[in-house]
């Protein structure tokens, strides 16, 4: 048992970390990069902004290249990942591309740079960043020829420039090893040493929001499945006690319209009807609401459970539903069987020998499947936490991907995927308890 | 328990039907609801306005034209009633043809209008994202079931050599296309993946061959791979994932649009098929119609393809219309969120979403809801009926 799943652990490490290099690449290939869009946002003059851009961007490691080696054209140069700006780092290796040799405009910006230092002619060296194609220098310097005098070194790289084309360079690649001095490494290594719950964002740790963020999602995870189980298995024994009865059909085709309701459509038609004040105003409309430490008991559970009430159900009805009609048709099944029939005859009441002998034989495909039940816990855990903006796991996910946070969206992910083990892990456990089979074959053994 | 079977089988007919309708109004969202008219005689020459693209033609001085029974398009807005006027609400219209029969939205968009191109996004996403699932499933849970543990060897020099050509290719793929991709037309990019295709699986071939015949002569030591062994970890490790995190940090990372998310559903939902398929081929692995066709001296791959696979239907199919509503619903609570399409692609979800900017607008909240509560019901209610079909 303990072997079985500290293999299963350890399956998990070379997963993880293919995970983790899939988001990495994803996370390079975006177009926007978090740190520049953070601060893009600002009212800062632009040089403000590149100053504050290089600041983060070296405490955090990210003017670092990417992995841990890297392939590229040979046009593309090894320290282009020193340009802090991404569209320009865009324009000159589009142009680079063109020319076929980095040196050369390599020594380009290097002009642009001194140009831009005299504060007359920084206009002129903003408008060459633009630029990103030798059609488009030729026409900036039809348009600027009176300017020459500003920077004639400038002028005539530009000239040279345009007169280069090596295109073989760009079929030929060149291969980098970037060791340690790699944002992957950074990470993977912070993720050790205390650093795992950085965020881009804000640039500081976010441990402790994350802490809690979790408590939520998991006590309103158990919360909704212990709720649904109460449910599901006294109604589905009923209905399997007399199929076809009235409570049966009315079971049944309740809960399968229930399993076909997106929680979200859900989630917003009660908002709408119970809490919005456009028809009734029973329910506060989002949040957990304030708490203090002088309340009562009573206050506290008021306030908590009328904040908590939509969401919980919301949250519970759908995996209600399929508990139901699970543990009905294993029950059916059972009720066929020849012990079940046997156990009539040795004259216990049908409940009773559906409740005794058949339950616990039902009950085993119940368990695996709760058990798999946890990863949708957590995805429903993402839209109802956004819906009724309550401060969990879900919501928290949500604000990271919007911010491409990608380090603070792999711990979630990876805290998404030690929750579910976990629940795989005591799903195994209670199957052993369950099913005495297992446990005579293992004593056999 | 038969009169209830025959209940069953006669409302998933119902939803069979209620799916096709689906099908048929998506193909025909853009001649259903268009501000431009379907049929136009202008200048005494006839044309089909709905067709083509571009602003809407003027009809002053039109002679004659049939406009589509909806007069508003994907992204056309009724200023006049923009701000949430309700289907029961007084509207300033000169005839009922342009009345907005469901309502409109805050911007003026007609809501009967993007729930018909809500449907083209959902036939995309439901046939899209299913089809990539089903095609790794597939072929996954088939090798995996065809070639077991000890089907498959393989020795140093052959890893080696495939391993290199791999490099190869991927070199291949990073120096090849033009560096701006997005100026290349798409035919460019296809033809340029093609050619890198056809480039590494003609290596790929060739040392294979090689290979072969080398170790016919040589007979190195061959090592088993486990390879089923190694392929169900991986579907157990993604199971334990949870899905709709895994999608979400996927698409956000990469850019938007339809067919990213298409891609990344496909790509993270094809672990049921795999296992369900790979239990479908051990189970008839033990048949007797394999057996014989092995005796008859047919190969694995024609077993597989010809007499396993089609054996393997009906349960793939029950797979394939929970999978379609599956599918369906995640697209619909990511634009519920805002996180999967643009503003302008129509969906369900995004429509739905919008009702939580105003509580008032009961309409916005409760049509594009039923739609997809009625298309869950139906896919759902078909793969019911199927798997009940085969007790």
């Amino acid at each position: 048992m303990m072997a079985y799943f500290v293999r299963r652990l350890l399956w998990f490490i070379p997963s993880l970390v293919g995970i983790s290099v899939l988001l990495f690449f994803l996370a390079q290939a975006g177009s926007s990069d978090p740190v520049v869009s953070k601060w893009e946002k600002t009212d800062l003059n632009p040089q403000q902004k590149i100053a504050k851009i290089k600041e983060d961007k070296q405490k955090l490691g990210l003017d670092l290249p990417s992995f841990y080696f890297s392939f590229h054209r040979q046009t593309v140069p090894d320290t282009l990942h020193r340009i802090y700006n991404s569209k320009l780092q865009d324009n000159l290796t589009s142009l680079a591309y063109e020319v076929g040799s980095w040196e050369a405009v390599h020594h380009y910006y290097a002009q642009i740079k001194k140009l831009h230092r005299n504060p007359k002619a920084a206009h002129l060296a903003e408008e060459l960043l633009q630029l990103k194609s030798k059609k488009e220098l030729t026409a900036w310097l039809a348009l600027h020829e009176n300017e020459r005098s500003k920077s004639p070194e400038l002028f005539e790289r530009i000239k040279k420039l345009l007169a280069m084309e090596v295109k073989s360079a760009r079929y030929r690649l060149s291969f980098q090893w970037n060791g340690t001095a790699s944002q992957y490494h950074q990470w993977l290594s912070g993720l050790f040493f205390n650093q795992w719950d950085r965020s881009i964002l804000s640039g500081q740790k976010e441990g402790k929001r994350l802490y809690k963020a979790l408590q939520w999602t998991f006590c309103l995870s158990l919360l909704s499945m212990l709720l649904a189980l109460l449910i599901a298995i006294p109604c589905g024994i009923q209905a399997a006690l007399n199929p076809a009865s009235l409570f049966d059909r009315i079971c049944s085709t309740l809960f399968f319209g229930f399993y076909s309701i997106p929680n979200f459509w859900m989630a917003t038609l009660l908002l709408i009807l119970f809490a919005s004040g456009s028809f009734l105003n029973w329910f506060p409309l989002y949040g957990v609401g304030e708490i203090n430490a002088s309340m009562s008991l009573g206050e506290l559970l008021q306030i908590r459970l009328s904040h908590l009430a939509l969401p919980l159900f919301c949250w519970t009805y759908g995996s209600l539903a399929y508990f139901f009609r699970q543990l009905r048709s294993a029950l059916l099944i059972e009720r066929q069987e020849n012990y079940f029939i046997a156990a009539q005859a040795k004259g216990l009441s049908e409940r009773m020998a559906l409740w005794k002998h058949a339950f616990r034989n039902a009950l085993l495909p119940l368990i695996s499947i709760i058990g798999g039940a946890l990863p949708a816990l957590i995805s429903g855990s993402i839209i109802i936490e956004s819906i009724f903006n309550l401060p969990g796991l879900g919501r928290l996910s949500v604000e990271a991907f919007l911010a491409r946070d990608y380090p603070l969206i792999f711990t979630i992910v990876l805290l998404g995927a030690i929750l579910t083990l976990l629940g795989t892990f005591l799903a195994d456990l209670a199957y052993h308890w369950a099913d005495p089979r297992i446990r005579m074959q293992k004593q056999k053994a | 328990m038969k009169s209830n079977r025959y209940i069953r089988l006669g409302s998933a007919r119902r939803s069979l039907r209620f799916l096709k309708l689906l099908v048929v109004v998506a193909i025909l969202a853009p001649a259903l609801a268009n501000e431009k008219p379907l049929l136009l005689l202008e200048d005494g020459a006839w044309s089909l306005p709905f067709l083509k693209s571009g602003a809407a033609p003027d009809l002053t001085n039109a002679r004659f034209y049939i406009p589509a029974p909806i007069p508003y398009g994907e992204s056309s807005i009724d200023y006049a009633h923009s701000g949430y006027y309700s289907p029961f609400s007084k509207q300033m219209h000169n005839s009922w043809h342009q009345r907005h029969w469901l309502g409109t939205d805050g911007l003026g968009r007609d809501v009967l209008s993007q729930l018909i191109y809500g449907c083209q996004t959902a036939l995309w996403v439901g046939l899209g994202a299913v089809s990539i699932a089903l095609l790794i499933g597939l072929f996954i849970g088939g090798i995996s079931a065809v070639l077991g543990d000890d089907q498959l060897k393989y020795s140093r020099l052959r890893i080696g050599l495939m391993s290199l050509i791999v490099l190869f290719s991927i070199g291949l793929l990073i120096v090849l296309p033009p560096y701006q991709v997005e100026t290349a037309s798409w035919l460019e990019v296809l033809s340029l993946l093609g050619f890198c295709l056809l480039l590494s699986l003609l290596l790929f071939g060739l040392s294979h061959w090689l290979l072969i015949k080398w170790e016919k002569k040589a007979k190195p030591t061959l090592k088993p791979l486990a390879l089923d062994l190694y392929l169900n970890r991986l579907v157990e490790v993604i199971e334990s994932l949870p899905l709709i995190l895994l999608i979400l940090a996927l698409s956000s990372l990469l850019q938007g649009g339809l067919a990213s998310l298409i891609l990344v559903i496909g790509l993270s939902s094809w672990t049921g098929i795999a296992k369900m398929f790979r239990a479908e081929i051990l189970r008839a692995k033990e048949m007797g119609y394999v057996e014989s066709g092995r005796a008859l001296g047919f190969k694995d791959a024609r077993l597989l393809m010809v007499h396993m696979l089609p054996n393997a239907l009906p349960p793939i199919l029950v797979k394939v219309s929970f999978g379609v509503a599956a599918v369906i619903l995640i697209e619909a609570s990511f634009s519920f969120l805002g996180l999967g399409l643009s503003a302008e692609e129509a969906s369900w979800g995004a429509l739905l979403a919008e009702s939580r900017n105003n509580f008032e607008a009961w309409w916005i909240a409760l049509f594009p809801g039923l739609a997809i509560f009625f298309t869950l019901l139906a896919c759902n209610k078909v793969g019911d009926a199927l798997s009940n079909s085969r007790k």
